[in-house]
């Protein structure tokens, strides 16, 4: 501790003796908080640790029966069959999240250029919240609104673009685009809490030099919110990747790769969910559904670290 | 209007000590409200051409209030009403029909705290040519130049133009930004006490500088600083409490004022 406690020390010791230690039922009052506390602390810790023990270690053994290279580049995944591939699951994953960015997330960086520079100053706080709500919107229910009016649109989409009477609605594309609808919502308030973080004196800079509002957010607010907007859409990615239920609802689970962007297939969440019903604790089937949740696992450390990698030397103004 | 222009109407017009210069900014019972709390209230007063005008007061007399209100700078802050008139060269800056981007491109600023951008200092002092449309390259380098030259910064970083302008000591950085404000060429610069973040030695090169610009351009700066005023301005300006209430010659304010406020102030009974 710095100077701080060196001066409480010695105003403690400068106290009278008997004061000092006047109150024992308080300090046990202390104890007991503090216990409490900390007991709080090392259950989450704890939990996090068997948590990633449990899925490690079972994943670990799933990866040993498949081998690392066919479980991350094989084409077949056919559980039934203990032939577990698992690139369809993997690349429907990314793919979708990927286009969730495309789709959801670029629309929603641009959408917070312009709720934080460039709307009427009374509409602010009212787009805030509308974006708050949408955020908080159970997955479920994008996912059935997306089954009962997306697909059909999807479907004639394909059908317009590829001639294709056999496609239906459900599919890659239509996973990317409900992700994208998804995670915007949460790209545009991350996005809007690392542009209102640019100093006012940089925008009043840009002001005086004769910049439009338009110029000083593409040129100025912009690049310094970079970072924080780079983060939002890492946690946009992020999301995209991990949602489960709404996707698994529109992508159409079919186990292989897609042959086009509107046919289905799988991620690795869904996957997941599909066969677990069928995978006993300890059988290979399960270690492998472990497995891939190390996928998904090591994606989310990826998105932490890299997002505390561009946080650095942020805080500088 | 280029500088070249600018240098040859210095040396033709008399200098302000001489005779009174025409206006160049003009306001005209100019009231700034912060929503209903009146920060400036009626102020009328001349900006002379090419002339070194100084504002004085204690804080909150509104003086750096009035200072935004000439290139509308005020604009950007929520609640903030003007009324009254403010003219550049006789003509309006404030008005339906007015466009305060373009107001900003004649009238800069140069702010209390350096604001540099988190870019190259080359990229900083080109900034405001870049977004007036400036795509011609050579012409940009050589304005930059210029510009850098005119803020007594050139010699201290023509070998490091690419390096980020917040590697600079803050005098160094606060002359960019003055800098950053000649690259454009505007015709009035406002300074918001722009020395007071600084020590001694960086403040005595600014004010060499508001000395040195005087021939380029017109001049009105804040200062709380009264040694800093009676050394750099021709005239000078009292504010208190939101009211102009007095401006003469700095001679004038500081050796004999008109009004016992103003004398108060500056022998130090207050403020």
């Amino acid at each position: 501790m710095g100077p701080g406690g060196a001066a409480s020390e010695s105003m403690s010791s400068a106290m009278p003796a008997a004061k000092r230690t006047a109150k024992p039922a308080r300090r046990t009052g202390d104890a007991v908080v503090r216990l409490l506390l900390v007991s709080c602390a090392a259950f989450v810790l704890v939990t996090t640790a068997l948590m990633l023990f449990f899925v490690g270690n079972a994943g670990l053994k799933g990866i040993r029966s498949v081998g690392l290279t066919s479980l991350l580049t094989g084409t077949l995944w056919k559980p039934e069959a203990d032939t577990f591939g698992g690139l369809p699951l993997i690349f429907g994953t990314f793919v979708s999240a990927a286009g969730a960015v495309v789709i959801g997330a670029a629309p929603a960086v641009l959408a917070a250029v312009w709720a934080t520079e460039l709307a009427p100053k009374p509409a602010r706080p009212l787009y805030r919240r509308t974006m708050e709500v949408a955020a908080a919107v159970p997955s479920v229910v994008y996912g059935w609104l997306a089954l009962v009016y997306l697909i059909p649109q999807m479907e004639k989409l394909a059908h317009a673009l590829r001639g294709d009477a056999a496609t239906g609605g459900e599919g890659l594309a239509t996973a990317a685009v409900l992700l994208g609808v998804m995670i915007a919502p949460t790209v545009l308030l991350l996005s809007l809490d690392a542009l209102a973080r640019v100093p006012v004196a940089l925008r009043d800079a840009s002001a005086a030099l004769g910049a439009s509002p338009w110029q000083t957010a593409m040129r100025v607010v912009v690049p310094h919110g970079g970072r924080g907007i780079v983060v939002a859409v890492f946690f946009g990615f992020a999301r995209a990747a991990g949602e489960t239920m709404a996707v698994q609802m529109v992508i159409g689970g079919a186990r292989k790769l897609p042959e086009s962007a509107f046919s289905p297939t799988t991620t690795i969440s869904t996957q997941i969910v599909m066969d677990m019903q069928n995978a006993r604790p300890g059988t290979p089937a399960s270690n492998v559904l472990f497995a891939m949740s190390l996928v998904l696992l090591v994606v989310a450390v990826a998105v932490v670290l890299g997002t505390r990698w561009l946080s650095r030397g942020t805080r500088t103004s | 209007m280029g500088f070249a222009a600018l240098r040859g109407a210095a040396e033709v017009a008399p200098t302000p000590e001489e005779s009174v210069a025409p206006a160049k900014m003009r306001a005209l019972d100019l009231t700034v409200r912060y929503g209903t709390k009146e920060a400036i209230k009626d102020v009328s007063l001349d900006v002379r051409a090419n002339e070194i005008l100084a504002l004085i007061g204690p804080s909150g007399c509104g003086k750096s209030t009035f200072l935004r209100s000439l290139n509308r700078m005020n604009d950007t802050i929520d609640g903030v009403t003007t009324t009254g008139a403010v003219e550049l060269d006789g003509e309006p800056i404030y008005g339906p029909e007015i466009d305060p981007v373009l107001v900003r491109r004649r009238v800069g600023m140069v702010f209390q705290r350096s604001n540099p951008f988190p870019k190259s200092i080359f990229d900083n002092v080109a900034y405001g040519l870049r977004i007036a449309g400036e795509r011609d390259r050579t012409l940009i380098a050589g304005n930059v130049e210029r510009a850098l030259r005119q803020a007594a910064l050139w010699d201290e970083v023509k070998d490091r133009l690419d390096e980020s302008g917040l590697g600079l000591s803050g005098g160094q950085q606060q002359r960019l930004c003055i800098a950053r404000a000649l690259a454009v060429e505007p015709e009035v610069l406002l300074m918001d006490e722009p020395a007071s973040a600084l020590d001694p030695i960086a403040t005595a090169k600014i004010e060499d500088l508001v000395s040195e610009l005087r021939q380029l351009l017109t001049i009105v700066i804040v200062t709380h600083n009264m040694q800093q005023a009676a050394r750099v301005s021709h005239r000078t300006g009292f504010f208190l409490m939101g009211r102009l209430v007095e401006i003469d010659d700095t001679t004038n304010v500081f050796t004999r004022p008109q009004q016992s406020e103003t004398e108060d102030y500056i022998t130090g009974r207050f403020g």
